[in-house]
């Protein structure tokens, strides 16, 4: 029996593996679409778990997923010629870099006030965006060009642009699982239950702070990179608060205490904006209850479903042992 | 040897004065002891010198340099740790993660080893739950490694505070009332125990309500009310100071 | 340029203080007592907006404007007042542990509130026939009623507040709730009374803000979340939790908005606001009147 339970993590990963990668036999068109979109949520959503693990909510992750994109569609496009290779990382380091620059007035604050000054310098980006023709203003800019072919790949199909996605979005949501159960993350959490006692204990608490907002901004970047190029045009509108509010509702909705919560919240979540797909205009207050619903009677996220759940089918499995005999 | 020195120091909260103008120098090896009634700026003096706060006026001079307002951690870092009065500890984790998160100075890693999955730096790791042990051993908690720190009966939690101010390697203990709420036997134990470490090279500056503990563990005692010095000396000349028995019994 | 007549100008700007403060103070009231910021708070705005539209589109027939809008006035305060209680009661107050889970669930009501809204009486713009009709002359500059009306009921109203905390045993025990609930819990007062307290309170006052302003203005389900921001900068400026800083802060923003938009330039107003905001921040991070952490 215990040799199962060493095995069965492995195995479950590589079957998950290997339906990742067969996806797109199936899936086609829109839903392929959807898919790929999902995937690149998956990385915002697990960058963004990794401040939330430090006490942050942060409100411009969004706007650095905004920042990447624009470096790249400015470099690609607008003003030169540079390849998608190159300011894919690229936007990745300026969003880095952008957050590292207004981690100083933000992480002084806390709480409600850190969530506040996120938006506001969030806010402020997006303004910048719209207001200056430098950025494209209201309109964008449109076309964006695709990923360059590499390697004799072309990605102006949507298949190749999923497995780019896909291969990035696992690669990020290995850096952050190890990251979560390193040394790192564990001193993270600790900063978050108690800053004073870890500041006696010699820690830099801001610099592990500005570590991890820096790091969550550089994966945001990224995604902002491979959103805009496999859409092909970018506009501010795009970078929302009401995407912000998207990813912090799954993270709760999933569950922040774990690091794969956030991402069932999500898949759950984009899910129902799907089947309710035709009802647009109710998917709002879809979203308001369910977030609610879970706050109230789920509060650590459906994840925790199982463990509450299991009383219940304890008591259905002997009612059926019951009648069994 | 000087080994802390507080010149002139001053913290003002707006109209209210908590530290007014204290000259203070400690000696190696010195087991200090600082008294005065509830209110009197203790604590705000140990915020003070550990730069949970900053001061208004006055320097702060640790091993001849001076450390004034510079952060906690960094100062940690330079030998000066400190305890909090009020139970301060990682509470969902058990006594020994505390200690090993507190052993964070000396766990030898790169910011990348300690990116690396538990069991990246295993050796590294190993050496710092060695010493985790070594120290709750010290405090006489060794026993209760592995209980939840929020669950541990006070006595037990007021160790664990101490043996994560020792992870760090001090020179200086900032002990800020490390026998309240403990019956005498506790009290007596944690005192031995505070003479042993002084024995074993660090120097303590302790605060303590508990007199007969005071007079009996600290070989010299500087009493404080309403932000002021109000005497310095020989337990034996504090106990007979009038302004001293004054503050006790105004209070 | 038309040079703007200055007293035109004031009692314009004073009018749109006014909507600000009662917009505003009602957010601030909530958060000293209760510790979160409800962000449905634009949403209760807004359903007083529509409850005035209601009223008046359906007793137009049967009363003249003016005593219709009272009516609208007095049934909109008393059911989103309600609204609000009932809004404490069955969520924030299970949430109250979290801010952070009541934030998000006040953010969830936004949005359930706002499709609610727009589901049943449509997504488009309305308009209402203006408020208080006709202009007033006074120290030689033209006042539209409406602006008049406006910053009377915002001054009745507030002073009515004034005097409810200061000198009635219930707001006195307000007061002390929001300044420590657990102290004032000891003394017997009752945070949850407290709050649902607050929440009628400050709701009532979003919805005068909605029936009196909003109704002025083209509505829409939408328009509580447009004002909303507005009133987010005026309580940080203010102080959180300082009505009087609110208030200050209303003023403020009420006459540099009006001079903005008289100036010809209404689309620089909230970059403007927000740099204002974030320079009084720098200065003093909490607020004009707010307490220091």
């Amino acid at each position: 029996m215990k040799n199962r339970g060493n095995l069965t993590k492995p195995l479950a990963l590589a079957v998950l593996l290997l339906f990742l990668i067969l996806l797109p036999l199936f899936v086609r068109g829109y839903w392929l679409d959807v898919l790929i979109l999902l995937t690149i949520n998956v990385i915002l959503v697990v960058s963004f778990r990794l401040v939330t693990t430090m006490g942050g909510w942060n409100f411009a992750h969004i706007a650095m997923m905004g920042v990447g994109a624009y470096t790249s569609a400015l470099l690609t496009t607008k003003y030169l010629d540079w390849p998608f290779w190159l300011t894919l990382p690229l936007g990745g380091l300026v969003a880095a870099f952008v957050a590292l620059a207004i981690s100083y007035p933000c992480l002084r604050t806390k709480g409600f006030y850190f969530f506040l000054s996120t938006f506001a310098a969030g806010e402020a980006m997006r303004q910048v965006w719209i207001r200056f023709q430098f950025f494209g203003g209201k309109y964008g800019i449109c076309p964006i060009i695709h990923p360059n072919p590499i390697l004799g790949i072309e990605f102006v199909r949507a298949v190749p642009n999923y497995y780019l996605a896909l291969v990035i979005t696992l690669l990020s949501v290995f850096i952050f699982y190890r990251l979560d159960k390193s040394r790192i993350g564990d001193t993270v959490k600790a900063i978050n239950s108690d800053e004073e006692l870890c500041e006696a204990m010699g820690i830099n608490t801001w610099g592990y702070k500005a570590l991890v907002f820096v790091v969550a901004s550089f994966f945001a970047g990224i995604a902002g990179v491979l959103l805009v190029h496999y859409n092909g045009l970018i506009n501010a509108e795009a970078f929302s608060v009401a995407y912000c509010y998207k990813i912090i509702t799954a993270t709760i909705i999933g569950g922040a205490a774990t690091f794969v919560g956030p991402i069932i919240g999500l898949v759950v979540m984009t899910g129902v904006t799907e089947i309710f797909r035709d009802l647009l205009e109710w998917v709002p207050l879809i979203y308001g209850v369910f977030i609610i619903g879970v706050l109230l009677f789920l509060p650590d996220g459906l994840v925790t479903l199982p463990r509450r759940m299991s009383p219940l089918i304890k008591k259905i499995q002997m009612i059926g042992k019951g009648i069994a005999r | 040897m000087k080994i802390l020195e507080l010149v002139g120091l001053s913290k003002e909260f707006g109209e209210l004065v908590a530290v007014n103008d204290i000259d203070l120098v400690i000696e190696e090896g010195e087991i200090r002891g600082l008294i005065g009634p509830n209110g009197s700026g203790k604590t705000t003096l140990f915020n003070l010198i550990s730069g949970f706060i900053r001061p208004t006026k006055g320097k702060v001079i640790w091993q001849g340099h001076d450390i004034t307002g510079k952060s906690p951690h960094t100062i940690t870092k330079k030998g000066l740790a400190r305890t909090f009065q009020l139970t301060t500890l990682l509470k969902e984790r058990t006594a020994l993660q505390n200690v090993v998160m507190a052993c964070h100075l000396h766990t030898e890693m790169g910011l990348f080893e300690q990116f690396l999955r538990r069991g990246g730096a295993p050796e590294k790791e190993k050496k710092v739950e060695r010493k985790a042990m070594a120290i709750l051993e010290a405090m006489g908690i060794a026993h209760v490694q592995g209980e939840i720190a929020g669950e541990l009966p006070h006595g037990y939690q007021r160790a664990l505070g101490i043996a994560i101010a020792l992870a760090s390697d001090p020179k200086l203990l900032l002990l800020d009332e490390p026998v309240t709420g403990m019956n005498p036997v506790e009290t007596r134990d944690m005192m031995e125990r505070i003479k042993k470490l002084r024995d074993s090279g660090v120097t303590i500056l302790l605060v303590e309500h508990d007199m007969k503990a005071v007079m009996g563990t600290c070989e010299k005692i500087t009493a404080m009310n309403f932000g002021k010095k109000i005497g310095e000396g020989l337990p034996e000349e504090i106990s007979k100071n009038k302004d001293v028995i004054e503050a006790y019994l105004g209070a | 340029m038309v040079i703007p007549n200055l007293w035109q100008l004031f009692f314009n700007a004073l009018g749109l203080s006014g909507f600000y403060a009662l917009f505003a103070v009602g957010l601030t009231l909530v958060f000293g007592v209760m510790k979160i910021i409800n962000f449905a708070h634009g949403e209760l705005y807004m359903i007083g907006a529509y409850f005035a539209w209601l009223v008046v589109s359906a007793g137009s027939d049967f009363l003249p404007l003016i005593p219709l809008l009272f009516l609208g006035l007095v049934v909109g305060i008393l059911f989103v007042g309600g609204l609000g209680v009932g809004i404490e009661r069955a969520i924030f107050r299970p949430l109250r542990v979290s801010p952070l889970s009541g934030f998000m669930a006040s953010v969830g009501l936004l949005y359930v509130l706002q499709v609610l809204v727009g589901q049943t009486f449509g997504l488009k713009e309305k308009s209402v026939p203006t408020v208080f009709p006709g202009t007033v002359e006074l120290a030689g500059a033209t006042i539209s009623n409406h602006v008049v009306v406006t910053i009377l009921s915002a001054v009745i109203l507030l002073g009515l507040l004034w005097f409810f905390l200061e000198r009635t045993r219930l707001g006195q025990g307000l007061r002390a709730s929001s300044q420590d609930s657990g102290a004032a819990a000891l003394q017997g007062i009752s945070l949850n009374q407290m709050s649902a307290l607050v929440m009628g309170i400050g709701s009532a006052l979003a919805a005068t803000a909605g029936v009196l302003v909003g109704t002025s203005l083209l509505m829409s389900p939408y328009m509580g979340w447009s004002v909303l921001w507005k009133a987010f900068i005026v309580t940080i400026v203010g102080g959180m939790g300082s009505i009087s800083g609110a208030i200050v802060a209303a003023l403020l923003f009420g006459f540099l908005d009006n001079l903005i938009t008289t100036l010809g330039e209404p689309q620089m107003v909230t970059m403007i606001d927000v740099l204002v905001m974030l320079l009084i921040l720098a200065f003093r991070p909490q607020g004009l009147l707010g307490h220091e952490k």
